[in-house]
């Protein structure tokens, strides 16, 4: 017993020397990521992201550029810092708590959440910088879909960044092979694909037609997609005002997408839930199917050359409006420090350059939102070499602006709902009009709880 | 026989998936991603994935911040629980009940709840980006002051007694009789808090603002990306099987202990 209490107690002391000092240079050390001060004459700019893998390795280069070049020259220094998806989480947790010192000055985070980010006293409007004279950054330099997109009470509050759109993946050799030259473009067409490009043997479907599992982004997107414009939610799916309620359901766009589900599912060769949808994709289990235009980049390595993209299928042939892009895009915040707020509005326009663009584009699959990165030699050259990604950028600028994914408010409640009701009606156990009535009402259930709440 | 023969098939079900897991780690991304049952790699000495684990994160960084961080806060879960459980056991005072009503009382209440205030109080104390921050609301466990508790109370209050009066003091009949004899149940403390604190995700991730303070769970997270570019399964199955390893060596470290105290016990009658 003595020497187990001895050992405990050494290593205590031991593990509590290499805390306090470990702690002392997380806090100094390695630069103060939460709380950087202008040190001297370098202006300190936090960066807080959510990317791994050859995302974050193209951001750190743009960035490692930077503080190289520009920040060089003009005194400014970014600290790149992973956050995880839990950032926009961590930046309001820091502004409930008054925590100046321990917020970013940039941070990734989801168009969606762009309502609850705006609330916070700190976030700055970046239309209101766009605007003045001199600046290198301007509005109309985006792309129309992604000004929308960042568009919160008619102003572009923030800088669209890692953008991406909905498209259909179709196995190349297995279209073929049945005979289609060119991938589905309406429902109506995509059923008939499902039926064709499934396989099934002794009762058991080997290989699945369409994979795609309709949860709110799913399932937003259809909506908005119909007819010349159509929103999900009221005030324009809450980009003119906070939304209040599900307009969808009124509208008949929800009814409408359900109805030619119901046709898919009736083939037997959707399948409606997601395990690993890119691996089985790659794997040849599914001949089609329907994700972001962000997973392009893990399917190149999963299936180089086998691939290819197309436009998300209408929902009726005549329908005009088109995909909504999604995705995420950058925040500055203003901790009462003005030109600590203009150091990183320094380091966005940098970010969005259409030469960082190019870079960041390339190696994430993410759009790129300056419109000056296509007419890059090394772009263009890219484009060719790679035409399943220009697929997206042409499928965001062939879209209506207008159509867009709202700006919900209860954004993880929303598709919760979404996802649980849609399984249900996928199961065959809620009919179209039961589907229809179910999700508007609980959705909007959870609107008025979170107006109740927060007046 | 019989007995044996359940034994040993429920710990083979148990183990299968780490078994599993272990074996993902050692095989190419095509091996992995077949529909045929691929138990075993097919060719040793496959060492990309773990390759990948070393070189695209900082794992051992943040290996030697979660040690830091379960380490210590186990320990000192493991003192303060006990010394708070000796003065609910041996000692009767005005309001023991109600404290200890409120030690039980904690219990109910989900860390989730907290989590807004403990970070509040967090940053006034200036702990942000420390491990004392990372480590200080795990200092305290109601759950733990609890088990040790009702161990305690089966304790021969007599023997106390008989302590005294051959002029014992009470931190002195803790630390020489009553902690030696209790290592079963100090050992269990250890264990679970130590594997509990290990696996913590959320919390050190938000009071921590800079790469070189994260913790061994955000090495995963960050090699799990469905968007972009990823690494593989493979890779993410060598991640949480080097992760993994501090844990099980905790717990094949201390596991001798419990049994050890059980027969020290049982000897003794």
């Amino acid at each position: 017993m003595k020497k187990l209490l001895a050992l405990l107690l050494c290593g205590a002391m031991a593990l509590g020397t290499a805390a306090c000092g470990a702690g002392n240079e997380g806090k100094g050390g390695t630069g103060s990521a939460g709380s950087g001060q202008a040190s001297g004459d370098t202006q300190e700019v936090v960066f807080w992201h959510s990317f791994s893998g050859a995302t974050e390795a193209a951001l750190a280069s743009i960035i490692n550029e930077y503080n190289e070049g520009r920040g060089k020259e003009k005194g400014i220094h970014v600290e790149l810092v992973y956050q995880g998806y839990e950032g926009t989480d961590k930046v309001m947790l820091a502004y409930q708590t008054k925590d100046y010192e321990n917020a970013p000055d940039i941070n990734v985070g989801l168009t969606s959440t762009i309502p609850a980010v705006m609330d916070m006293g700190w976030t700055v409007n970046v239309e209101d910088y766009m605007k003045e004279d001199g600046s290198e950054v301007t509005k109309d330099m985006f792309y129309e879909p992604l000004q929308q997109a960042c568009t919160y009470e008619g102003q572009m509050v923030a800088v669209p960044f890692s953008n991406s759109i909905p498209l259909l993946y179709y196995n190349k050799e297995m279209l073929e092979e049945a005979g289609f030259e060119k991938a589905p473009e309406t429902m109506d067409e995509l059923k008939d694909y499902v039926t064709a490009l499934t396989v099934e043997e002794g009762g058991e479907v080997k290989r699945y037609g369409l994979n795609m599992q309709v949860k709110r982004y799913q399932l937003v997107e259809f909506c908005v997609s119909q007819g010349e414009v159509s929103f999900f939610g009221d005030n324009q799916g809450g980009r003119e005002a906070p939304m209040t309620k599900i307009v969808a359901g009124d509208d008949g766009t929800l009814k409408t997408f359900l109805e030619k589900l119901q046709a898919l599912i009736d083939t037997g060769g959707y399948k409606y839930v997601e395990d690993n949808i890119n691996e089985e994709f790659a794997q040849g289990l599914s001949a089609m199917a329907i994700m972001s235009s962000s997973r392009m980049g893990t399917l190149d390595e999963l299936m180089p050359g086998k691939y290819m993209t197309a436009y998300l299928p209408k929902v009726n042939a005549d329908d005009a409006g088109g995909a909504a892009v999604g995705g995420s895009c950058l925040n500055i915040f203003n901790r009462d420090d003005d030109d600590r707020a203009r150091a990183a509005w320094d380091v966005v326009q940098y970010c969005v350059s259409p030469k960082s663009q190019y870079t960041f584009s390339t190696a994430s699959g993410y759009i790129p939102v300056n419109k000056g990165c296509e007419d890059l030699d090394e772009m263009k050259k890219y484009y060719e070499e790679n035409p399943q990604y220009k697929v997206a950028l042409d499928q965001m600028k062939e879209a209506n602006p207008l159509s867009q994914e709202p700006l919900d408010l209860t954004y993880n409640e929303i598709n919760g709902i979404i996802t649980e009701i849609m399984l249900e009606f996928c199961q065959g156990n809620l009919g179209v009009d039961e589907t229809v009535n179910k999700i508007v009402e609980r959705c909007n259930d959870a609107l008025d709880e979170y107006h109740s709440v927060n007046g | 026989m019989l007995y044996q023969f359940i034994c040993i098939v429920t710990g083979v079900i148990l183990i299968l998936p780490i078994i599993y897991a272990i074996n993902i780690s050692f095989m190419p991304q095509d091996e992995i991603l077949t529909t045929n049952l691929h138990f075993f790699p097919s060719k040793a000495g496959y060492l990309e994935n773990y390759k990948i684990v070393f070189m695209h994160t900082r794992i051992l960084r943040f290996m030697w911040n979660s040690l830091v961080m379960a380490g210590i806060s186990s320990i000192v879960r493991v003192i303060v629980a006990s010394l708070a459980a000796f003065s609910f056991s041996f000692f009767e005072y005005r309001g023991k009940k109600a404290l200890f009503a409120l030690v039980v009382g904690s219990m109910i209440i989900p860390a989730d709840v907290l989590v807004v205030q403990n970070y509040f109080t967090t940053a006034e104390l200036g702990l942000i980006n420390t491990y004392l921050g990372m480590m200080v609301v795990f200092f305290i466990s109601g759950i733990n002051i609890f088990v040790m508790r009702q161990n305690f109370l089966s304790y021969s209050i007599s023997l106390k007694e008989a302590a005294q009066v051959d002029g014992c003091t009470n931190f002195k009949f803790y630390r020489k009789i009553l902690m030696p004899s209790n290592i079963p149940v100090i050992t269990t403390v250890f264990i679970s808090s130590f594997v509990g604190t290990w696996n913590t995700y959320l919390w050190p991730l938000l009071v921590t603002n800079t790469d070189a303070m994260r913790t061994a769970q955000v090495a995963v997270t960050m090699l799990n990306n469905n968007e972009g570019s990823n690494y593989g399964v493979g890779a993410v199955m060598a991640a949480a099987v080097v992760i993994l390893v501090p844990s099980v060596a905790v717990f094949l470290l201390f596991q001798r202990k419990i049994v050890g105290g059980v027969m020290a016990g049982a000897v003794k009658g």
